[in-house]
């Protein structure tokens, strides 16, 4: 417990004695270490803990927040304060708040908690993965290897009587390789993460096989020509593929651009907009997954919401406070980067539902186009639906079969445009792992799909 | 809360008990003020306060770091505690450093007093007036997606166990807004920002009428044919462009490989007419501040003197790597993180050619007034492939608004191939981010569309 019952209630009537009509108190104590590695020496190992809490006050569908460090009782009735000044109106609605203690049953077991691993325990993971990126091949000139662990307990408070506590542990590695040839230097990357403790390095990923895997895409770009740019038919592997879902329509259906009518989403639920092999899912209840979480950080539980089904609009992702403007109920996609940003939609695990297709099937439908066999980041205009994202290994295909390696290239596009030209799904769903910046800052999702082919796409590449 | 200078104190004296001679703490608080309105309304209004605290120690010539924000006693035992099982690990041989600090540090008057001054409502009331002068601009304008007014300020104090103590404080406040506009099919959007130095003096105009211009003159984009262009990069997407790109310019990423230009110093790597700088110590700078993170006493210098390398960016590691001095560009990237590089106030030196000579000299072309995924960007090639907006140019005058194409190249080249370069840059009217360009004309610009 953070914050005891008698603080917290005194916290919230003074938050709300201008007349707002919802107070919530978010605190957070973070604990974290990073390590990494790079010119064969471990050189960095940073740890610490960050510490605060936000109030939040509503009245109707505006809201004022104010966060501080100073999570003891004067710390915070300072916050209530600046916060009910900030509410236009003078009289307490006098809401009775009586508050309940909801217990959680986590659906992410911890099984190794971080804390409890020796530092030369992570240090060998660490250094398990360079040696294996760097002995790939001798065109590989430089390694960088990050390990992340962080433990961060959560409570939320709020004027309706929730009172809930929440630990999230997350793990992740990212390996970096470069490859040179002196004149050219071309990367190779891979950032496998889950909310899982030290087992995940025991029970879910081959650490050498992640590394190995970083060494060969930096020497296939370095030996790849220029991507030759224009429309065409583009196949787009599984795992961070899912990436066009997430920038091309996700973002899009967030409640944060849809309640200000600013979305091309807007005003088309249940009608069609995509293709009728599309279905897409938001899922903040996979086990352990690295966008998963018990509850959002606004203490709805976290759940499996059908965005998207059969080209069919099922749902938006909808936040507390989005959910007041639009007539909605949360989604539980309340999300925040800490205690320093108010919540607002958010996606969790976001991925395209397996379909029927084999990567085969995919690959010798294309008579002349491109291969996406790795995405790397993205980006969207939810107003516009502008979206774009870059190839990090990409190769021609030429009558139906996979061939020359490129790089270079990017895809773009508009999302309501895209979502109809996704014609074949395939049947080798993966998730992989991303970090989701936007105004309620950087946090953690998971973008997937299966292979999918789109039959036409901008390609900007060298001509 | 415990007082900080007190925390400080008895975290650096504890620190000496427990045997760890080279110690130091980073210590920033900051405060900050958003308001984002919408319809006439307050939507969202944040307040914030905080402080981080950042502890190194130097052990067995190995730099272990923690940070906190608690400030008590079992804070400074975990501080400690952490510092040295991280520094235990490490196994680095370049030789690190907690500095003495320099003989000399630059004067240097940043703060906006003024600013000081500005009550909540006064900023309410600025945003307000920003929503509807945007809406009463055009009438194709419909909303204003994002309007809002921020104003925050942040002390960095630095001490440590050689007699370094250093603390330095600024402020700045900045207005954005987002127009929506729409012509009946597609909806448009085009954000502008400006600084704030006194919000007795806002340039409301400049702010509306550039936002407004901005969006507004993106209907009816389309696509241009697929080819190689001269093309006009106005001074945002320039800037953007070489704020992406910024880190080739560190000492740690060339030393690492990770960025072509190691060695490079004395060499040609850009064309004749162009110089970088980096100036800390530039009055409407928004990164000005008299010493880097390391407590460095900063100072400003060439990167690229016509064309020609004169130095990667330093801090004291780097530096003593190459046997030269730091620059004073030693920098963190939050409280908690450790001590890396970063360009200051770096810009494209500006050149005396209004950017209509620039369209004028090209003729036939396009120009670029914005680039969109410069965030996923590779820096280790330096290769890009960006979604692009902007103008077809005939005749150096704007026909037709141009969107849904990609811009490609190489960072390396973009530079060889700069061939004008335009007046528009001054800090704190036009540029309100540190890393800033004015309008490039460059040749040899791949551009994928139709």
């Amino acid at each position: 417990m953070i914050i005891a019952n008698d603080i917290a209630m005194q916290v919230l009537n003074e938050a709300l004695k201008t007349g707002g009509d919802f107070a919530e108190i978010y605190a957070e104590d973070k604990k974290s270490t990073s390590l990494s590695m790079a010119d064969n020496a471990l050189e960095t190992a940073v740890s610490g803990r960050s510490h605060g809490a936000g109030i939040r006050v509503f009245k109707g569908n505006n809201s004022v927040y104010v966060y501080t460090n100073d999570s003891s009782l004067q710390g915070l009735l300072e916050c209530a304060q600046q916060a009910a000044a900030a509410i236009e109106g003078n009289e307490s609605l006098n809401i009775d708040i009586v508050l309940k203690h909801n217990v959680i049953k986590t659906a992410h077991p911890i099984l190794i908690p971080p804390k409890s691993v020796e530092l030369s325990q992570k240090v060998d993971v660490v250094k398990r993965a360079y040696a294996t990126a760097s002995n790939y091949d001798p065109l590989i000139k430089q390694t960088s290897v990050r390990y992340l662990d962080s433990t961060t307990n959560i409570q939320i408070i709020n004027s309706e009587g929730l009172n809930v506590e929440d630990e999230r542990v997350l793990t992740r590695l990212a390996v970096a390789a470069v490859a040179s040839d002196g004149k050219e230097n071309q990367t190779g990357y891979e950032g496998p993460g889950a909310q899982m403790g030290f087992e995940f390095y025991r029970d879910k990923i081959d650490v050498e096989a992640y590394a190995k895997e970083a060494g060969r895409t930096a020497v296939t770009m370095l030996k790849a020509d220029h991507c030759p740019a224009g429309k065409m038919a583009v196949a787009i592997d599984n795992g961070f593929g899912g990436v066009i879902f997430h920038e091309a329509c996700g973002h899009s259906l967030e409640a944060t651009s849809v309640a200000k009518g600013q979305s091309v989403f807007c005003g088309k639920m249940g009608q069609k907009i995509g293709s009728d092999v599309l279905t897409a899912i938001d899922d903040a209840t996979i086990p352990n997954a690295w966008g998963s979480s018990n509850i959002d950080d606004e203490g709805h539980p976290g759940q499996k919401n059908v965005l998207i089904e059969n080209g069919i609009l099922k749902s938006y992702l909808v936040d507390k406070l989005n959910g007041r403007r639009m007539g909605a109920e949360s989604t539980g996609s309340g999300r925040r980067q800490n205690y320093a940003f108010a919540p607002t939609s958010r996606m969790s695990n976001t991925y395209i539902a397996a379909g029927s297709s084999t990567k085969d099937e995919i690959i010798s439908s294309i008579d002349n186009g491109l291969y996406c066999a790795k995405m790397g980041g993205g980006s969207v205009n939810p107003i516009t639906g502008e979206f774009n994202f870059v190839v990090s290994e990409g190769y021609l295909i030429k009558s139906g079969k996979i061939a020359a390696p490129v790089r270079g290239a990017s895809l773009i596009g508009k999302g309501h445009e895209v979502l109809y030209n996704i014609d074949m799904v395939g049947d080798n769903l993966g998730h992989a792992q991303g970090m989701c910046g936007s105004i309620s800052g950087s946090i953690p999702t998971n973008v997937g799909q299966p292979i999918i082919r789109v039959s036409q796409i901008l390609v900007g590449g060298k001509n | 809360m415990t007082n900080i200078n007190v925390f400080i104190d008895k975290l650096l004296s504890r620190a000496k008990e427990h045997g760890l001679e080279e110690c130091e703490a980073f210590y920033t608080n900051g405060d900050s003020f958003r308001v984002m309105v919408n319809e006439g309304q307050v939507r969202e209004y944040k307040v914030n306060t905080s402080i981080g605290l950042s502890f190194r120690a130097k052990i067995n010539g190995q730099i272990g770091y923690s940070f906190t924000q608690a400030f008590d006693d079992e804070a400074i035992e975990m501080l400690i505690e952490q510092v040295k099982a991280n520094a235990a690990i490490l196994e680095t041989t370049d030789e690190q450093f907690i500095f003495e600090g320099s003989d000399k540090y630059p004067e240097l008057e940043t703060y906006h007093k003024k600013l000081d001054n500005a009550a909540p409502e006064q900023k309410i009331q600025l945003a307000l007036t920003l929503e509807k002068r945007c809406i009463d601009a055009d009438e194709r304008i419909k909303s204003v997606a994002y309007c809002m007014v921020q104003t925050g300020s942040s002390q960095i104090n630095i001490k440590n166990s050689s007699g370094l103590d250093l603390s330095f404080k600024s402020n700045g406040a900045v207005a954005f807004v987002m127009p929506v506009a729409s012509d009946g099919e597609r909806s448009y959007s085009g954000g502008f920002a400006i600084n704030i130095e006194d919000f007795d003096d806002v340039d409301i105009d400049r702010l509306v009428d550039t936002a407004v211009e901005r969006t507004i003159s993106q209907i009816g984009g389309e696509p241009c044919e697929s080819g190689v262009y001269q093309a006009v990069f106005d001074y945002e997407s320039a800037g953007d462009l070489l704020q992406a790109f910024s880190t080739i310019f560190s000492a740690e990423s060339a030393q690492k490989g990770f960025s072509l230009l190691a060695g490079k110093e004395g060499e040609k790597i850009a064309g004749d007419i162009v110089n970088i700088i980096d100036d800390p110590l530039c009055a409407k700078g928004p990164d000005s501040a008299p010493f880097d993170a390391e407590g460095v006493a900063t100072y400003k210098k060439h990167v690229i003197e016509n064309g020609v390398l004169k130095t990667l960016l330093h801090n004291l590691k780097t530096a003593h790597k190459a046997k030269t001095q730091s620059t004073g560009n030693a920098s963190k990237g939050s409280y908690n993180a450790p001590v890396g590089i970063s360009p200051t106030n770096f810009y494209i030196e500006p050149m005396d050619n209004t950017p209509e000579k620039l369209l004028k000299t090209m003729g036939d072309g396009i120009m670029i007034t914005d680039l969109a995924g410069l965030h996923a960007v590779d820096t280790v090639s330096a290769d890009f492939s960006l979604s692009a907006k902007g103008f077809v140019i005939k005749d150096g005058k704007k026909v037709k608004a141009l969107e849904q194409v990609t811009i490609s190249g190489n960072y390396y080249q973009f530079l060889k191939n700069i061939i004008m370069i335009a007046n528009d840059l001054e800090y704190g009217k036009l540029q309100t981010a540190s890393i800033a360009s004015p309008s490039l004309l460059v040749k040899d610009v791949n551009i994928a569309g139709l």
